[in-house]
């Protein structure tokens, strides 16, 4: 006789009453392959945990939003955000594209230089400038974002010992109508200070005022906001011209478009809520072309986007190592990618499936990564199937800030590995090990 | 002539302190002259109080909440109207509004009507948009300022005298009379609701709210004007009285015309000592009093089932004055049986 | 292991502590185990007989098995013996 099918035995307790967050069980989604690849072979191959980027959702997702921006407004420059992923294989497909390069520091900007990036094509944000990225950007003739007084005459001042003209902008900080206002970076619009460090900037003689950028904020759920700093950037343009007879050559509009993970605390899931492509450009685009900016005057625009562009592209694979029952019968499961991987947990509910069927009870439960700190939690509530050990998981989203925020902590970093357009696997940044990781150490005992 | 046979789907049967509207809704569906009304509950929850109500469901669902995703929740939806056939859906709920919202089409391909305000519609009315709603359509709204830190409070302090009110973008409200009181609502909301934290000007006189039904053209086909005579600590209407106020009717009629609203509302307002009107919240639904409208004369939810279903309806312009609304607490006694079921099989 | 006095069980799953007035769900598998532990089939018995049945290795269904009556203990569904009697 053929043996009946196993389910593992549940008892559950019905909750009376209380509003239950997740209601009736939901469907479970699975995610059995990445462009093609089964998630099992992709980890025979190169190990769990897995870092995977898919080249083709960079590509897709790339071209919906230059094509967003392109069809409303005449000049766009996209620069791709060196933190958000500045993997060197990642950097090049986005350079490829005709992406610029957007850096905060000198090592991001030596890193977009070795990408073969020319100089003048890399924006130079962040408050953190010495004298000698100053004088890099300045032998390099890129677009160097001021951020306050003393960093403006630090460059003055280095324009002048190296007898050379410096490409520059001014970071606007400015009320948009979004909460939290970032007024620590840049020079504010409300109170006249970014119109005095225009003047100022204006009578350097080593100085070329070619642009005016802001970063309202991150992870901006409303795309009006972006009108809002547009048009006010556009007033700033116009009072220039008007000023000075001077046409500055963009208006850069920074990043924060939000990627579709679900930030933790809202109540409608990310891919719901978060304003598409479209809106963002619709928003910003009307503002700058309904300003006073004459027609044939219009600055290009610049776009930083980073998480927006990256984050759908990565996954991480990785694998169940242990389930248990908390002391208040709770579901608890451990996985072998901790938050030390996935810095992005601490602010998303990060999507979690299961690569395969394991069973039709769900039950709320809480992710733990392998780490010995009680920190590690991926999420602390979700509606989970019973996974066994060694079943393979897969987290959604991930392409964004992980790969660089990430640390090196108790155990090696993994295999990063991308997807490229043929389907073909490659590692782009192979797994640590004890060599690796301790050539940068000495050791005066030995 | 015999009454049209409908089926009617309903949520918000949790009849709590906290009301939602599904079972005064349904009552006034069940009075109507022209619908014979088959009842479909939609519940989240197994205690929400209209599954054990006797004769007001013919069928009840558990669904999901929109949390999980608009998708399983339509999904869930198209399940249920598969057996059921489903003809109108009435949402209830602010926080599911958005899902049958964005899902307008899709259900309406399937033959369900639903008869639902705009996105943009029901954006514009958020809390901390206010300000630019008063203005852009020309009612007085009380001042206001949205904080995004503690450091606002000196902004507050040079705008406004204590007391002011300290709103959550989507629930809450607390009236705070100095500093120390505002931290205290900012921090409580900021943890709950996020940013921004909305501080209302206090404006001081008698609460006073419409209910109103607008057709998507412009018109208004219903609205009752009410005061409330109780308000439980929750701050919910446990008694109210119609009023006669054509001022307040003008101004409904006005922003109906104007936002060309569509579906039901509730105009919340604070009417001054001095006469003058100020519009603090609007409401996207219908309110939990709404069988005060039907007790009135104008039986709201049978008109928006008409106009869900494309009937041509006309204005009603009349109600009766001075009808009171008393709601009480009552306990059912209940077999464990249904509460078994609707728990095990999700359907009852 | 026994099952307290006070459980009810029907016959779809649904148990209800008449003690606490707590009530829970089980699976079809759950319901099949509780019965004969109501029973008070031996767990070698248990054992043996569901791994007859389903398609199962003996060792994961000795760990599910544990982990489902530390569940009905944990729901005082089973009666509780002091944890620090060492016996």
């Amino acid at each position: 006789m053929e043996k009946l099918k196993y389910e593992k035995p549940i008892i559950s307790k019905i909750t009376a009453g209380v509003p239950n967050k997740f209601g009736l069980p939901a469907k479970q989604k699975i995610i059995s392959e990445i462009d093609g690849i089964p998630v099992p072979k992709l980890m025979e191959e190169f190990g769990s945990p897995l870092f995977v980027l898919s080249e083709k959702t960079i590509k897709d997702t790339y071209a919906e939003a230059k094509q967003a921006f392109e069809t409303r407004y005449p000049k766009v420059q996209f620069a791709w955000s060196y933190k958000t992923n500045y993997l060197d294989a990642i950097c090049s497909v986005f350079h490829d594209e005709g992406s610029w390069a957007e850096v905060v520091s000198g090592f991001e900007f030596e890193k977009a230089l070795s990408n073969g990036v020319n100089g003048s094509n890399i924006i130079f944000n962040g408050p953190d400038k010495s004298e000698e990225d100053l004088t890099m950007a300045i032998n390099h003739n890129a677009c160097i974002h001021i951020d306050h007084f003393d960093e403006l005459y630090l460059l003055i001042e280095t324009t002048r010992k190296l007898n050379k003209k410096a490409r520059v902008a001014i970071r606007v900080n400015l009320d948009a109508g979004i909460y939290p206002i970032w007024d620590r970076f840049g020079f504010n619009y409300e109170n006249g200070e970014a119109w005095n460090a225009i003047n100022r900037i204006m009578l350097a003689e080593n100085l070329e005022m070619i642009g005016l950028h802001t970063h309202i904020g991150t992870y901006i759920m409303v795309a009006s906001a972006y009108a809002i700093a547009a048009t006010k950037l556009s007033n700033l343009y116009m009072a220039i011209h008007k000023k000075f007879d001077h046409w500055l050559k963009y208006i850069d509009l920074g990043g924060g478009f939000a990627s579709k993970n679900t930030l933790k605390g809202a109540y409608m899931p990310g891919s719901e809520t978060c304003p598409t492509f479209d809106e963002y450009a619709e928003a910003i685009s009307n503002a700058i072309i309904s300003s006073e900016i004459p027609h044939e005057n219009l600055p290009v625009l610049f776009l930083e986007t980073g998480r927006a562009l990256i984050d759908d592209a990565g996954y991480l694979l990785t694998t169940v190592l242990a389930n248990k029952r908390s002391t208040q019968g709770r579901r608890t499961m451990v996985i072998d990618a901790g938050v030390n991987l996935l810095f992005t947990s601490f602010w998303y509910n990060l999507g979690v499936f299961p690569s395969k069927e394991v069973s039709s009870h769900v039950e709320e439960s809480t992710i733990y990564g392998p780490l010995c700190m009680n920190i590690d939690v991926i999420r602390d509530a979700i509606n989970f199937p019973h996974a066994k050990v060694g079943d393979q998981l897969v987290i959604e989203r991930v392409g964004a800030y992980n790969m660089t925020q990430w640390m090196q902590f108790i155990t090696f970093r993994p295999n990063v590995i991308l997807i490229d357009l043929e389907g073909k696997t490659h590692i782009i940044r192979k797994k640590e090990n004890l060599d690796s990781l301790q050539s940068f150490e000495l050791n005066p005992k030995r | 002539m015999a009454k049209q046979k409908i089926t009617l789907a309903v949520t918000g049967l949790n009849n709590t302190d906290n009301p939602g509207p599904g079972v005064p809704v349904i009552r006034g569906a069940k009075e109507s002259e022209d619908f014979d009304v088959r009842v479909i509950g939609l519940v989240y929850e197994n205690l929400e109080p209209g599954i054990y109500m006797e004769d007001l469901c013919d069928r009840i669902f558990q669904i999901p909440y929109p949390s999980s995703g608009s998708d399983e929740l339509i999904e869930r939806i198209e399940q249920i109207h598969q057996q059921e056939k489903i003809d109108v859906l009435i949402p209830n709920f602010d926080a599911e509004l958005f899902s049958f919202m964005k899902n307008e089409q899709r259900l309406l391909d399937k033959e369900i009507h639903t008869f639902l305000p705009s996105l943009k519609q029901f954006q514009e009315r958020d809390k901390d948009k206010l300000a630019e709603y008063g203005k852009k359509y020309g009612v007085k709204v009380p001042g206001s300022i949205n904080l995004g830190t503690i450091n606002q409070i000196s902004d507050l302090e040079d705008k406004f005298d204590y007391p002011v009110m300290i709103k959550g973008q989507f629930y809450d409200a607390y009236e705070a009379g100095n500093e120390e009181q505002v931290k205290q609502a900012f921090y409580k909301i900021s943890a709950k609701w996020g940013f921004p934290v909305i501080a209302q000007e206090f404006v001081k006189g008698t609460e006073v709210n419409v209910i109103a039904l607008g057709d998507g053209k412009g018109n208004t086909i219903a609205a009752v004007p009410m005061r409330k005579q109780y308000i439980t600590d929750k701050g919910k209407a446990w008694g109210g009285i119609t009023l006669a106020d054509e001022k307040m009717m003008e101004l409904t009629r006005m922003l109906i015309q104007k936002t060309k609203w569509k579906g039901g509302m509730e105009l919340e307002l604070i009417k001054t000592n001095s006469g003058e009107y100020y519009l603090i919240e609007i409401n996207p639904r219908i309110p939990a009093w709404v069988y005060l409208a039907v007790g009135a004369g104008q039986n709201i939810p049978d008109a928006l089932i008409k106009l869900a279903l494309g009937w041509d309806v006309k204005p009603m312009t009349k109600y009766k004055i001075g009808k009171m609304f008393v709601r009480y607490s009552f306990d059912m006694i209940v077999d464990l049986e249904k509460f078994a079921a609707i728990s095990m099989n999700k359907e009852i | 292991m026994k099952i307290t006095e006070e459980i009810k069980i029907s016959d779809n799953g649904f148990v209800f502590n008449s003690k606490t007035g707590d009530s829970f769900n089980l699976n079809p598998l759950g319901l099949e185990l509780i019965k004969q532990i109501a029973n008070d089939k031996d767990f070698d018995i248990i054992r043996s007989e569901m791994l007859e049945k389903y398609d199962i290795d003996d060792l994961t269904f000795e760990k599910d098995f544990y982990e489902f009556c530390a569940l009905l203990k944990h729901h005082q569904i089973t009666l509780q013996d002091d944890p620090l009697n060492f016996v």
